[in-house]
Parts: C-alpha cells; sequence; structure tokens
C-alpha cells in the first residue's frame, strides 16, 4: 500500500492519498455484466476535503486510463498516482503551498479475508454514474459516496 | 494492503502464494534486462511489488519483481508469457490489471526457458510444491 501525505502550509493540516491493490468480483466490468471471474485492481481514495467539504469517493483503477479527467493517458503507475494526487489537490483547492511525500507500507492477508470485507463496497464499474458530483464529471470509475464512507482503504 | 494468490498443487496437496502489493518507493537497483534506463533518481516511483517464499523446483530462490507499468512484459519485460492464449508472446502490453498479474503467476507456476521467444530471458525453473 503506497501512503502519500499531503501537507497544507496554510492550515498546518496533512491529508493523505492512499493508493493499494485490491481483488474482489465485481458486478460489471468496462459496462458489462459481471462474467464472475475474479479481479484484481487498484482503489485510490484520499482524506482531502472537496472544496465543498464533503469527501471524495475511492476511484478503481483496472487500468492506465481509469484516469482523472483533463489528464493525458499516463505510461506508468508512477504518473497515475501523481495525476491522482494533483487532481485531488487541485480540485478541492489546496494549490497553495502544498507538498507532498510519500511512504509505503507492506503487509498480506488471504484472499478470503480481502474478498469479504471488500464486496459490499467494491461494487460499481468503470463506467459508473452513481457516485458524487465530482465524479460524474470524470471518467474514472467510482465507488458512491456513501460506500467510499465505510471503505476498508480509509486511513488508519 | 497487499493480496496473497495462493497457488494450489493438487499432484502434491500443497500450496504456495505469491504476494502483489503497490507501493511508492525510491528505487535505487534496477531489474535485470530492464529495457529503459537506470534508476539513477530520487523522485519516488509508484509501481507493484511481486515476492514470494515459494522456491524453484531446483531450490532456488525467487527473486523480487517490480512492475511500474502495463507494458512490462514477464519475459524480459519484452514479452507476454507462452499462457496468452491465441497470442502466445504477444508483444501487447497488458490490457488491465488483472491480465498482468494472470500473466505473471502463470509464469511463477510454470517457468520459462533461458532466451524463450527472444534474447536476453533469463531462465526460471517451475515452482516446486
Amino acid at each position: 500500500m503506497a501512503r502519500i501525505s499531503v501537507y497544507q502550509e496554510e492550515t498546518n493540516r496533512t491529508y493523505l492519498v492512499i493508493a493499494e491493490i485490491a481483488t474482489a468480483v465485481m458486478d460489471r466490468v468496462d459496462g458489462a455484466p459481471s462474467d464472475g471471474d475474479v479481479d484484481y485492481y487498484l482503489r485510490i481514495s484520499t482524506t482531502i476535503p472537496k472544496a465543498d467539504g464533503s469527501s471524495w469517493p475511492t476511484y478503481i483503477v483496472r487500468k492506465l486510463t481509469d484516469n482523472p479527467t483533463g489528464y493525458s493517458t499516463p505510461s506508468t503507475f508512477t504518473e497515475l498516482v501523481n495525476q491522482y494526487i494533483a487532481y485531488f489537490v487541485t480540485s478541492s483547492e489546496l494549490t497553495q503551498s502544498s507538498s507532498s511525500s510519500s511512504s509505503s507500507s507492506s503487509s498480506s492477508s488471504s484472499l478470503s479475508s480481502e474478498s469479504s470485507s471488500s464486496d459490499s463496497s467494491e461494487s460499481s464499474s468503470s463506467d459508473s454514474s452513481e457516485s458524487s458530483s465530482s465524479s460524474s464529471s470524470s471518467s474514472i470509475s467510482s465507488e458512491s459516496s456513501s460506500s467510499s464512507s465505510s471503505s476498508s482503504s480509509s486511513p488508519g | 494492503m497487499a493480496i496473497n494468490i495462493s497457488i494450489y498443487s493438487n499432484a502434491n496437496a500443497s500450496s504456495n502464494s505469491v504476494v502483489f502489493d503497490f507501493v511508492g518507493d525510491v528505487l535505487a537497483a534496477n531489474y535485470d534486462g530492464y529495457p529503459y534506463s537506470p534508476a539513477n533518481t530520487s523522485s519516488v516511483e509508484y509501481y507493484f511489488k511481486i515476492t514470494t517464499s515459494a522456491r524453484q523446483d531446483n531450490s532456488v530462490a525467487y527473486p523480487a519483481k517490480v512492475v511500474r507499468s502495463l507494458d512490462e512484459l514477464v519475459l524480459n519485460r519484452q514479452k507476454q508469457s507462452r499462457n496468452s492464449y491465441g497470442d502466445p508472446y504477444s508483444t501487447n502490453a497488458y490490457s488491465d490489471i488483472k491480465s498482468m498479474i494472470v500473466d505473471y503467476v502463470w509464469d511463477y507456476i510454470n517457468g520459462h526457458d533461458a532466451n524463450e521467444s527472444g534474447t536476453g530471458v533469463t531462465v526460471q525453473r517451475p515452482m516446486r510444491f
């Protein structure tokens, strides 16, 4: 799991952007009904609040084209994660004097326990439109706002 | 949080696991045969890190593997494994993360020969159970 700290000098607050690998059977993939097969993907979430104070959804990344709207298709996962960091920071209007650093931690869990915790919260497809207003303007998939708040990827 | 992918040997009634994690670190070393320039930067990179405590059938440990992009294919970063039904040894980038993971796991299980379908491919024996 990669945890990126984003510091805002004006408020002396530090936020997190978290990117982690996950696995589950999805109900829809690329707009098509599930084939019942296990999928592997990245979950990208943040504690940065939106400009209106609400929370960002958790974004599901299955391929490099699942990147934020307004950015070119990244060629590496480094570019992809950096795009999400920039997207969260700029869209949330944290643009002044913000700096970031990152760290990573590694842990493992069994596939069974992983899927049991994620099945209930990761049901959106890549063309999902059930998320909050911010993701409706984005091509990337996301969980709904309500499921995001209960997501297992929350910091801590 | 990483994920464990269990591999069960029906013949031996035993299992091994391969761990996939997604991390952000400064890469100080590079992978043998990697076609890009050496990682001589202080910048953080985000990538998949693949590890396993399993051994090859000659008892040699597997090195940790790093995948920074979907075009870093399993055979010398240049070709997919012979598992690619209909298009073995494809040079196309993996279409998604699932395809990448499935191909790497297949290669752990079955191994490959030295220079299999191209030069610069280091031999990897099948997984021992």
